[in-house]
């Protein structure tokens, strides 16, 4: 009984190991903090880096790294999308509100109360950090406090593999882009 | 042979995610969640297991929940299939079958959700459909209840519009019968929305009325509204303000208006919070908070008063954070202050340090909770080696002193592994960067959880 017990858990380990590969982000939608519907779909459509990050307002490491999220918005303006989601449920969206624009932090937060995103993506750490391709693939994943040199260098080398009309097109011709789609 | 068949059923869906996903579409993502613990004291052991599957094709898109659950002296094992569902999505439709979330409005109406780590799982299973044309959203579905709340039945509708880019309202009827021993528990709900968000100031209000009949007819409403006002940058002043009567129904979870360990009676609550956040610079960040609520009779006033401040200093010490908390309820005065420090030692390890106290008054006994931790990141977060200690003095806790060993290790970007070993009081704890709701604990926990 013990010899097949142990034969299960190293059966499921090498699978555990054997599945550890690329996953593409799954398709989902959700609400922005104004109440407008994002789909990630919609996002996608324009080529350039992902990160999405999961936080939550009780979560202290995840209110930390985010100065250096918005560090990396203005470093890399339109060849990076910063997808903030948020983990709270609906009890703290004021709160949500007011700490984002007290802050003046402009990147796109999702308000994942009903935590449809956070299941869809099996997340189970805070903060959690996916980084994401143009293709929607997640790369890399990070689980709790993450050091922005290491986030910094995997948004470079993706950068580096965008589409060359991805990486020509102007910021003005982008924003035209984004708002046609 | 049950084993035998949970094996062979966890290798095929890996197998067939592995392959599809390199294949062309349906594209199959999952995670693996394994958990494993022993004590030896009490010979208790158990492992859990939880597998997750999506899949996509085209407009279709599905997805299915299985969770294994052994305790192996008795040798019983509970293997279900928890959750599955199947969604078509075309043009301004959404049609989904199976389970699902749902929430209107704030969420006082209704507010479907399930959060693992804090075991809470109101998910709905039936049928929804959302239409959305131009500026307005419309959904509507029809469901039951799962597991233990089967015998729930709601139906209901939200229409959203978009008045104006600032301005934003919305219409909810909810049906529902939720029986007791007694009585069919027929009740309706409706409630309305409103959000206007500009960049000097935003704010929100809604309005929810119940009636319920039967043997213990009640009538309820609550009325919810807050305001942030951003026009004295670097200050943000928030107010918000609740009133809670006969409101209370299980799928109802309105804003609490109090700190994150706090919770709101929905039967009988009004009050207000006011807070002020005075962020400088993206380096420091000041938050002041004042609670006070009551019911209708006066008869159970409660106050609450919160401080942090965090700094972000430039160098090495990357974070230090404090926080400080009274609280008075009839039942108990309560003050805690909590202290953490993130020190960069070289560029790829850092040293945290955390100090937590809370000091309780009730009528009955006073005692005090004390906690300490001193954790090590190597690798750039890689690895992670800490322990921490906890001590109280309340009568009524089977301990009073704990100790536990930990270590976190990512072996690969899809993959983690956690050890622990010691004894854990348990509670809303933040360690090496990720925050849980842990239940207490002895002994020794392997955890892995892998994605694919």
């Amino acid at each position: 009984m013990v010899k097949q017990r142990r034969m299960i858990f190293l059966v499921v380990f090498v699978i555990l190991i054997y599945a550890s590969h690329l996953e593409q982000l799954p398709r989902f939608s959700s609400k922005d903090m104004e109440g407008k519907a994002i789909t990630m779909e919609d996002l996608l459509k324009t080529p350039r880096v992902y990160v999405l990050d999961f936080w939550a307002l009780w979560c202290r490491d995840c209110l930390q790294f985010m100065p250096h999220l918005q560090d990396l918005k203005k470093k890399y303006k339109e060849s990076l999308l910063i997808v903030s989601v948020n983990n709270d449920t609906t009890q703290k969206a004021s709160e949500v509100r007011s700490y984002i624009k007290g802050k003046k932090y402009d990147f796109l937060v999702i308000m994942d109360s009903d935590f449809k995103v956070k299941n869809l993506l099996k997340i189970q750490f805070y903060p959690t950090l996916l980084v994401v391709n143009h293709t929607g693939k997640i790369v890399y994943r990070h689980f709790g406090a993450t050091k922005k040199a290491v986030l910094e260098k995997e948004i470079e080398e993706l950068i580096q593999k965008l589409p060359p009309r991805a990486k020509e097109v102007s910021p003005e011709k982008r924003q035209k882009k984004d708002d046609a789609e | 042979m049950m084993r035998n068949k949970w094996v062979a059923i966890l290798i095929s869906c890996v197998m067939v995610g592995r392959n599809s996903l390199k294949a062309a579409p349906p594209q199959f993502s999952g995670s693996l969640y394994l958990k494993g613990s022993g004590n030896q004291l009490s010979l208790t052991r158990k492992a859990e297991e939880e597998l997750i599957l999506i899949f996509t094709k085209n407009s279709l898109q599905g997805g299915i929940r299985l969770d294994n659950y052994h305790p192996f002296p008795n040798r019983t094992r509970v293997m279900k299939w928890r959750e599955g569902y199947l969604g078509y999505l075309k043009g301004n439709w959404e049609i989904r079958a199976g389970d699902f979330t749902e929430t209107f409005g704030h969420g006082i109406l209704l507010s479907s959700y399930r959060f693992k780590e804090l075991d809470v799982d109101t998910l709905l299973r039936g049928v929804r459909g959302k239409f959305t044309q131009g500026r307005g959203v419309f959904t509507a579905f029809s469901a039951e209840g799962r597991e233990k709340r089967k015998n729930h039945c709601l139906t209901g509708a939200h229409l959203s519009y978009e008045f104006s880019p600032k301005l934003r309202g919305g219409m909810s009827a909810i049906s529902a019968k939720i029986p007791t021993p007694v009585e069919e528990g027929k009740q309706s709900l409706w409630g309305a929305d409103a959000q206007y968000s500009s960049p000097s100031w935003d704010a929100s209000l809604e309005y929810t009325s119940l009636v319920k009949k039967g043997l213990t007819p009640k009538k309820g409403h609550s009325l919810y509204a807050d305001f942030n006002w951003y026009a004295l940058r670097p200050f943000t002043v928030s107010f918000a303000w609740k009133n809670y009567r006969n409101i209370n129904y299980p799928y109802a979870l309105g804003p609490t208006l109090k700190s994150n360990f706090e919770t709101a009676n929905y039967d009988d609550e009004m009050g207000f919070q006011a807070t002020v956040l005075y962020a400088p610079s993206p380096s420091l960040e000041v938050k002041m908070s004042h609670n006070e609520s009551n019911n209708s009779t006066d008869t159970f006033p409660f106050r609450e008063n919160e401080f942090t401040v965090r700094i972000f200093p430039e160098g090495k010490t990357r974070e230090v954070y404090g926080w400080f908390r009274d609280k008075y309820d009839p039942g108990d005065t309560e003050v805690d202050f909590e202290l953490d420090v993130t020190h960069d030692l070289t560029a790829s390890t850092s040293l945290v340090f955390q100090w937590y106290s809370e000091d309780h008054t009730p009528s009955f006994q006073r005692y005090k909770v004390r906690a300490g931790a001193v954790g090590f990141f190597l690798d750039n977060n890689r690895y992670y080696v800490g322990y921490t200690a906890q001590k109280t003095t309340r009568a009524s806790e089977p301990q009073r002193d704990w100790g536990f060993l930990e270590c976190h290790y990512n072996p690969t970007n899809a993959m983690k592994i956690q050890l622990f070993w010691g004894s854990d009081r348990g509670g809303r704890q933040c360690t090496s960067g990720i925050c849980v709701i842990r239940p207490p604990m002895e002994g020794s926990r392997l955890e892995i959880t892998s994605f694919f």
